[in-house]
């Protein structure tokens, strides 16, 4: 907010002008996991608005594309928008991340049970390329609040080599759903025994109040460069819900939407 | 201002002169365009202070009375300038929704206090007239914690018609004189029964509105209860329907979920319940089978606003909830 003087006609007159944001644009991709290619939308339904964006995880500022029509991607990227109009200050950015899927597992086995309110579509639901949305309820979210550890299995006909696993979880403090605390992967070559191949532990900390809901967080395992054709998959839960939250000791839930190699 | 604030502000002239200054902003769609003022309000919260600013409505003078949930003044009274004329109620921790009934000349107000569990009829002043207490030996309630009304409207009869919309979304008709006849809605039908009002458009067969926030739908319902016919407009979560003229104003409180997401905008329906104008908000377009693409929040002019009133000259003041203690603001047509 800002005061500007204004003397017309010799008489001080005092207009008051309040500048207000754009909302960040909205990036709809018809699938967020692809094998091929995606089609990625960006829209800010206001007239007058133009949308910078990048397509490699760039800050869109006013030197990169304007869009104007539907964007095809052809691997993993993430696209980013900002909005901007003349009589509004320009969006903060909007950002989404798209991945292709190259390796599919040929069989899996979930040895853990989902919640009876979560169970969703069951352990398909974590390998088939449909992100899930904001509603919890789906069939594409997994639930689960135990304070066991989540334990897949996943088994390849040939041995495959992947660099990364990724799990999409879910962060939403208020519904008492944090990310995992740990995911460790072990992998087998083809008869022998199943060896340490990646470990991923979260950092957390004291933030975890005055960060936002996250219905897109992934989380990304390393994995050791050896082609295998068996993988044991181990996500240990969040656990207590920290100090200060209103259900401070309770177990957290963890859900889960897709897992996926790279 | 002081005097160092003013010569910092005159040195911002020059540059102003150069590059123009920044007039508040017109927004919305169509014939339903409008200047956002925020200087309207003159209140100042030393003296007037709010909490969230719920509800809106005029007298027969033109005052504009609100609800807040602030013990130190609920009920804010300002004139057309925007100055408080007028301030009372402590102990209304929960006024919510507010409704102005011309009672045979009688001015009356109707105050819905979710936390006292019960609906407040007063006179424009604030002395008690009737409560209007829980359904006692309904099947749908057993106990008085249960209702949490938000909302009133008052049928040409004088009936009163409650929404639930914090407690079982039930909509309560009461007679006149607070006695229950009957119960209806109900979770199966409404999905946070928010707001109620009484639709005259047809004057032959006048009919409620109901929200059903948490679907963002709006639901039409025969005066004796029954479903007529349920308006689908998603991405809104409606606070209540204000009908005025030959359309529908609402405040839309959030535009995607969480509750606090501050994605609000105000949005405007035409006499076939159509969306024209959606103030702060993405442009209203149908598709091809008819429906209505989601609505969502395109500029932050507003955070959450929860109710809309249209005056003579169809300017619209709004009032927010979980907005930061803001005064309402008026939206001028152009």
């Amino acid at each position: 907010m800002r005061y500007i003087v204004l003397i017309m006609m010799g008489i001080p007159a005092f207009v008051w002008s309040q500048a207000y944001q754009l909302a960040t644009p909205r990036i709809v991709a018809d699938s967020v996991f692809f094998k091929q290619s995606a089609k990625v939308q960006l829209e800010l339904d206001l007239e007058n608005t133009a949308i910078n964006y990048t397509l490699d995880g760039a800050l869109p500022l006013e030197n990169t594309p304007v869009y104007e029509k539907p964007v095809i991607v052809k691997q993993s990227t993430t696209v980013r928008g900002r909005a901007i109009h003349p009589d509004f200050i320009p969006s903060t950015f909007s950002e989404k991340q798209l991945f292709q899927i190259v390796s599919l597992p040929d069989s899996v086995h979930l040895n853990s049970v989902p919640d009876s309110t979560y169970r969703g579509r069951g352990q398909v639901a974590l390998f088939d390329l449909q992100k899930g949305t904001r509603d919890t309820r789906d069939g594409q979210w997994l639930g689960f609040r135990m304070d066991t550890v989540v334990v897949l299995e996943v088994f390849f006909k040939t041995p495959v080599m992947n660099k990364r696993l990724m799990v999409s979880t879910l962060f939403d403090p208020n519904a008492w759903i944090f990310p995992p605390a740990a995911i460790e992967v072990l992998g087998a070559e083809a008869g022998k025994d199943l060896k340490p191949m990646g470990v991923w532990s979260a950092k957390t900390g004291p933030e975890w109040k005055d960060r936002p809901a996250r219905y897109d967080l992934y989380q990304r395992v390393v994995l050791r460069p050896v082609a295998v054709d068996r993988m044991l998959i181990r996500i240990i839960p969040f656990g207590p819900l920290p100090e200060g939250h209103s259900g401070a000791g309770q177990p957290a839930w963890l859900f889960l939407d897709e897992i996926f190699f790279q | 201002m002081n005097r160092r604030t003013f010569l910092q502000n005159s040195a911002l002239l020059g540059a102003g002169a150069l590059a123009g200054f920044r007039a508040d902003p017109v927004i919305g769609n169509g014939n339903f365009r409008y200047r956002v003022n925020t200087r309207w309000c003159k209140a100042q919260a030393a003296e007037f202070p709010v909490k969230n600013c719920h509800e809106m409505v005029f007298d027969k003078q033109g005052r504009i009375f609100m609800t807040t949930d602030e013990t130190k003044n609920n009920i804010l009274v300002f004139n057309k300038d925007g100055v408080v004329v007028d301030a009372w109620g402590h102990n209304y921790p929960g006024a919510h929704g507010l409704t102005y009934h011309d009672e045979n000349g009688a001015e009356m107000l109707y105050i819905t206090d979710y936390e006292r569990n019960q609906v407040v009829k007063t006179t424009l002043t604030g002395e008690v007239v009737r409560t209007f207490e829980w359904p006692v030996g309904s099947d749908q309630y057993t106990d008085p914690g249960q209702f949490r009304p938000t909302e009133t409207a008052i049928a040409p009869n004088g009936d009163v018609y409650v929404a639930d919309g914090y407690g079982k979304d039930y909509i309560i008709h009461y007679d006149h004189d607070g006695k229950v006849k009957n119960v209806f809605g109900g979770p199966i039908l409404l999905k946070n029964a928010h707001g109620v009002a009484l639709d005259t458009r047809n004057p032959q067969k006048p009919v409620l509105l109901v929200t059903s926030r948490a679907e963002n739908k709006l639901k039409r319902f025969s005066l004796e209860g029954s479903w007529l016919e349920t308006i689908d407009l998603p991405g809104a979560y409606i606070c209540r329907p204000v009908v005025k003229g030959e359309n529908v104003y609402f405040a839309v409180l959030i535009s995607q979920l969480p509750w606090d997401s501050g994605s609000g905008f105000v949005c405007i329906l035409d006499k076939n319940n159509r969306v024209v104008s959606t103030p702060g908000g993405s442009t209203p377009r149908y598709q091809a089978d008819g429906s209505l693409k989601p609505l969502y929040q395109t500029v932050k002019v507003f955070k959450h606003p929860h109710d809309v009133l249209v005056d003579p000259d169809e300017n619209i003041y709004v009032s927010q909830w979980n907005s930061g203690g803001v005064y309402p603001l008026r939206l001028e047509r152009v």
